[in-house]
């Protein structure tokens, strides 16, 4: 009995422990560093479907509470828009985005849009939004 | 006996980071524990007012957890945490209202109990324990491609340790025991550079035996105080605070069974910058204990029925 609640107790953490660490394996986005614009050309897959135009917020400052409409504006084929944000919370998901943020995130916060293409290449754009109160 | 954490920044909490069952077991001594959590927040506060700010409507969760303790020896126990959030979820105030939800595994405790001194004659005991957090998921959670709020992640995927120093003072006469646990839970960065402050949190209870039945009645006064989270190494002003709760809980055991109903009031807040702030939570708690030996009790806290849990 006593080993098998050992057991028990070993292979349930083993177990939650794989599932945990592989559950966004598949989705996990090639980190790649950006430029002093927030801009990144991706990997250099000639083939890259990928024409990346613009991450545009309609304001670059916002009062803490408020929010504010990110677009990202591409072409190419089997896009899929995958976002993030340094600190704030990010609402909808596609090419466009509310991004807003409570007094916890006060500062200048970095919203980034990543795009990858059919053919899994990718090219990123951030955009840089001042939240104060 | 048992403590809920509640009220991160901005969220209705993680409770597996507290929920702590602080009885320590017999050798060969098994127990498991399970218990389900709700908790919800509304309305935000600046320092102890009220604030008339409004950007999350309300945020709550539904929580499951299982603790697995074994007494190694006597006077050592080691146990395991985990836990399951079955929904947390934030609703936003905008035009139309905006529901943001999760679901997911929580972290992990492992820690270790060690009996310092025990009384039998004049109830009497001091426990100490300490054990590490871990995170079962270290990236964080997205929907359709988009990173979710940190408030409805259900992991702080990064590390942390754990200390809790537990006095016992037993009045078998009267029917009267008296707790204090002190914890301190210190967190690590995450591999976004996000890490949670500190928590230092003081718990006292009362608990009383109804002559004759199996039922206890327990009362809980509670002071949480979370210090400030950092991102990139600064401070985020609006995090951490200080909460006090009441914990009102009724224990009833029958034949190594014990079942707990516990609520958190809180009584006074006090959140740094302007928080979303924590309204209710209430648990529920099932305890079997599994005596793989035949030992007898050597601590007046095993001696209890209420007290093992």
């Amino acid at each position: 009995m006593k080993k098998l609640i050992i057991l028990f107790v070993v292979i349930t953490l083993v177990s939650a422990f794989t599932v945990g660490c592989t559950i966004y394996d598949d989705e996990q986005i090639q980190e790649q560093a950006l430029d002093e614009n927030g801009n990144d050309n991706g990997d250099d897959n000639p083939n890259s479907t990928i024409e990346y135009t613009s991450l545009i917020a309609d304001e670059t400052t916002l009062p803490t509470g408020e929010s504010t409409l990110i677009t990202a504006t591409a072409t190419g084929e089997g896009l899929e828009y995958y976002w993030s944000a340094s600190l704030g919370d990010i609402v909808g998901s596609g090419e466009q985005i509310t991004y807003t943020a409570a007094f916890c995130c006060e500062g200048s916060n970095t919203i980034t849009c990543s795009i990858r293409d059919n053919l899994n290449t990718w090219k990123h754009k951030s955009v840089t939004i001042e939240v104060s109160f | 006996m048992y403590q809920s954490v509640n009220a991160q920044c901005c969220s209705a909490g993680i409770p597996v980071g507290g929920s702590t069952n602080i009885g320590i077991l017999e050798k060969n001594n098994f127990r498991f524990t399970s218990f389900f959590s709700y908790s919800e927040s509304a309305g935000y506060w600046s320092g102890s007012d009220k604030s008339i700010f409004n950007l999350v409507k309300r945020a709550s969760y539904q929580y499951v957890g299982t603790i697995l303790s074994y007494g190694l020896f006597n006077k050592l126990t080691v146990e395991t945490e985990f836990g399951y959030y079955l929904d947390k979820s934030q609703i936003y105030d905008f035009e139309s209202d905006v529901n943001i939800k999760n679901q997911g595994i929580s972290n992990g405790i492992i820690s270790a109990k060690y009996n310092v001194l025990a009384n039998l004659n004049n109830p009497f005991e001091w426990t100490v324990s300490s054990g590490v957090k871990f995170p079962f998921i270290l990236d964080y959670a997205r929907e359709n491609n988009v990173v979710l709020p940190r408030d409805v992640q259900t992991s702080s995927h990064a590390m942390g340790i754990i200390g809790q120093s537990f006095l016992y003072k037993g009045y078998p006469i009267n029917g009267i025991q008296l707790f204090l646990i002190n914890r301190i839970e210190i967190n690590y960065k995450d591999y976004k550079d996000y890490k949670f402050g500190p928590a230092l949190i003081s718990a006292f209870f009362f608990s009383y035996n109804l002559e004759q039945s199996n039922y206890t009645g327990i009362a809980q006064i509670r002071h949480e105080f979370r210090g400030k989270d950092a991102f990139e190494d600064t401070k985020l002003d609006a995090t951490g605070g200080h909460l006090v709760f009441l914990s009102p809980q009724l224990n009833y055991s029958t034949n190594k069974w014990n079942f707990s109903l516990l609520v958190d009031i809180p009584v006074y807040r006090y959140y740094n910058g302007t928080q979303l702030g924590n309204t209710a939570s209430a648990s529920f708690y099932v305890t079997k204990n599994f005596d793989l030996a035949s030992n007898k009790a050597e601590l007046p806290f095993l001696n209890n029925n209420t007290a093992k849990n």
